[in-house]
């Protein structure tokens, strides 16, 4: 009978609790932003990245008084980088913690299957550095993205090479056999027929593989004068190491999956050479004031210099605290409808959405030249 | 294929493959002491990786030392490992397959403290050989990979020369073939299986320290390669071991050349398709007459 008693008695309190806490958690007057990427997992370190940005954007904010006297805060949610958590994180942030609108995530496929939950939740969904261009062309309006997706990079890629190097009209093709990789092949082959370039050796490796000498052999043996890649970076340093190893000197051209400082890094002087497109970099940002206004602030927090996560994520909060003060409410259509009209000057040049939510950001090249980025758009046209 | 696809798939079938050896033949002298199929066995090799690459960082050390401290660390996680957790169950008297499941939990929870201490990202080795390749006979050569092949060898025949000469060996192999009359002998069985795991933590620990300045290293370096030493055990016939050195220069060269030849793509997949052919019509593996062990 006690026991009885005391199960009722407890569940009661509980109850009771809970909804002083729900009611609690409802009436506070900050205005909730979620946020949600690989906080673990192998992809940690991008999400540590995103997390720094978000959070220095919000303190600064926050420090000029926050949005009509509300405080910004930002719930983060850790998806490990795995689609089906992204799904019940963004459930959690969009249904318990009623954000009004969503960053996140970092990869393609993460990003994907959370844009579902926006769709369904009517919640904007701001994407951190997913380029598979399928995230906007699915007909759902809710989702944006920060980066310039792969169709473009890999058409912006083609236009480069047509450019800077006018005699290379064959190339060989080495990519990761994902999504990722096949993605940037079959944007790459459609971008290059425009300018006359065709690809005469196609190679793939699975994700992870750490020995490309058949690959390069085969590259070596083609006809091709250079050499594309769709690699992430710790796959593409290996590549290039390789690549020296094997004598060979064909001009090398990069993906954004390998912009980032540990490529040069891991691949130490084997990377001298390589151009690589990239949405962000320290060498291409300093024309651009708002990068240098960035780096500035970065650097005084973090006391170290941000890439291109810290960029893409800067400018994603940016754009969200933008929209959110221009809807005028919390309202999250509204905001959506504010987020689709934003102009302002993003780390990486003026940005604005297209019809698909896609950025029309100049996309940056970058050459490295002894261990360090410099702007590869800065080259003189190669014999 | 050209010609210097040919020499380039040899050299780097032929480098790849010695580190699928030196683990295959840790496997395989594990198998044969204690019948446990060691899973873990690639993330020693991780293990002694990293352990050579934070002596690296702690001293500038000349490659030879970074070796042994890469064998030490191997040799150490190795024989703690069957201190603490194999001896432990075999008291017990658990049945195999149960600790056989315990090493693959020692494998997941090696990756996981790895990643606890040396982060989840690819670490940078050194480089402890000039990287450009240096022309012979017209092709490009790297000294890395030459290196890496000789390194191989010479610890594969040192193990030769452990086992046929010196008391320890004898003891081992003795003790591993008939328990029974080794302790009979005055073998300390016991004894000789510890030195069996310290033996083949050595050996992973030299393949951790070469793949890792081959390569990098990774707290999940160890995964896919320990399978891959695994099919090269089994190629050569489990618990041989020239089978299982040979098994893995053949492993190495087949998964270069079905790149070279078939297609990069299913390079992985035709390594298990060779594997799998291999067992059906030579199910005891191809370096090994049926029923005859050593």
């Amino acid at each position: 009978m006690i026991g009885l008693k005391g199960q009722v008695l407890r569940a009661g309190l509980l109850a009771s609790v809970l909804m002083v806490g729900s009611a609690f958690a409802a009436s506070a007057d900050t205005i909730k932003i979620g946020v949600f990427g690989p906080f673990t997992g192998d992809a940690a370190a991008t999400g540590a990245a995103e997390r720094e940005a978000v959070d220095l954007a919000i303190k600064e904010k926050n420090a000029a008084g926050g949005i009509r006297g509300n405080k910004i805060e930002a719930i983060y949610a850790d998806d490990a980088g795995k689609p089906e958590e992204a799904v019940n994180v963004a459930k959690r942030l969009t249904a318990r913690d009623n954000v009004v609108i969503m960053i996140g995530s970092i990869s393609s496929p993460a990003s994907l299957a959370a844009s579902q939950v926006a769709a369904q939740s009517h919640t904007a969904q701001i994407v951190v550095s997913g380029t598979a261009q399928k995230i906007t062309t699915m007909g759902n309006k809710w989702v944006f993205r920060s980066p310039v997706p792969d169709t473009k990079l890999a058409g912006d890629l083609a236009g480069f090479i047509h450019e800077k190097f006018p005699n290379v009209k064959k190339v060989a093709f080495l990519y990761v056999n994902d999504d990722f990789g096949r993605g940037g092949f079959e944007k790459f082959k459609e971008g290059g027929k425009k300018y006359g370039i065709e690809i005469v050796d196609e190679e793939r490796y699975a994700r992870g593989d750490i020995d490309f000498t058949a690959q390069l052999g085969r590259i070596k043996a083609s006809p091709a004068q250079a050499l594309v890649e769709w690699s992430r970076y710790a796959e593409g340093a290996l590549v290039a190491k390789q690549f020296v190893q094997m004598n060979m000197t064909m001009p090398r051209f990069g993906c954004d999956g390998v912009a980032i400082p540990k490529y040069v890094e891991l691949g130490g002087d084997a990377v001298n050479g390589v151009f690589y497109m990239t949405h962000y970099s320290s060498a291409t940002a300093a024309n651009i004031p708002a990068a240098q206004s960035f780096i500035a602030k970065f650097k005084k927090a973090y006391s170290k210099v941000p890439n291109a996560y810290h960029s893409e994520a800067y400018d994603a909060i940016t754009m969200a605290l933008l929209a959110i003060e221009k809807a005028g409410s919390e309202d999250r259509s509204k905001v959506r409808d504010a987020l689709s009209k934003v102009s302002f000057e993003s780390t990486r040049g003026p940005f604005k959405f297209d019809a698909k939510g896609d950025p029309t950001l100049v996309t940056h090249v970058v050459k490295i030249v002894n261990g360090k980025e410099t702007n590869g758009r800065d080259i003189p046209v190669q014999k | 294929m050209s010609a210097d696809q040919l020499v380039q798939g040899l050299i780097g079938g032929l480098a790849i493959g010695c580190i699928y050896s030196l683990i295959a033949l840790g496997i395989t002298i594990i198998i044969r002491a204690t019948e446990i199929l060691h899973f873990a066995q690639g993330e020693i090799m991780m293990i002694g990786a990293m352990a050579g690459l934070s002596a690296l960082w702690m001293v500038d050390l000349p490659f030879v030392l970074v070796l042994i401290v890469g064998m030490l660390g191997g040799g150490l996680a190795a024989v703690l490992i069957e201190l603490s957790i194999y001896r432990t169950l075999r008291k017990l008297r658990v049945p195999l397959i149960n600790v056989i499941i315990a090493t693959l939990g020692v494998s997941i929870i090696l990756q996981n403290v790895a990643r606890l201490v040396w982060g989840s990202e690819p670490l940078r080795y050194p480089p402890l050989f000039r990287s450009r390749g240096v022309e012979i006979g017209g092709f490009a050569v790297s000294p890395q990979l030459i290196w890496i092949v000789v390194l191989g060898f010479a610890m594969m025949a040192l193990l030769q020369l452990f086992f046929r000469y010196t008391r320890l060996g004898i003891a081992m192999q003795a003790a591993a073939q008939d328990p029974d009359a080794a302790r009979l002998m005055g073998v300390s069985v016991k004894r000789t299986t510890t030195y069996t795991f310290v033996v083949a933590g050595v050996m992973a620990g030299a393949a951790g320290v070469l793949l890792g300045s081959l390569f990098f290293a990774s707290f999940n370096m160890g995964f896919l390669i320990g399978i891959k030493a695994f099919v090269a055990a089994t190629l050569g016939g489990l618990g041989s071991l020239s089978g299982a050195m040979l098994g893995g220069l053949a492993f190495g060269l087949i998964e270069t050349f079905s790149g070279v030849l078939i297609s990069t793509a299913y390079k992985d997949a035709v390594g298990m398709v060779v594997l799998i052919a291999i067992l059906l019509l030579a199910p005891s593996g191809i370096f090994i007459r049926p029923g005859r062990r050593i």
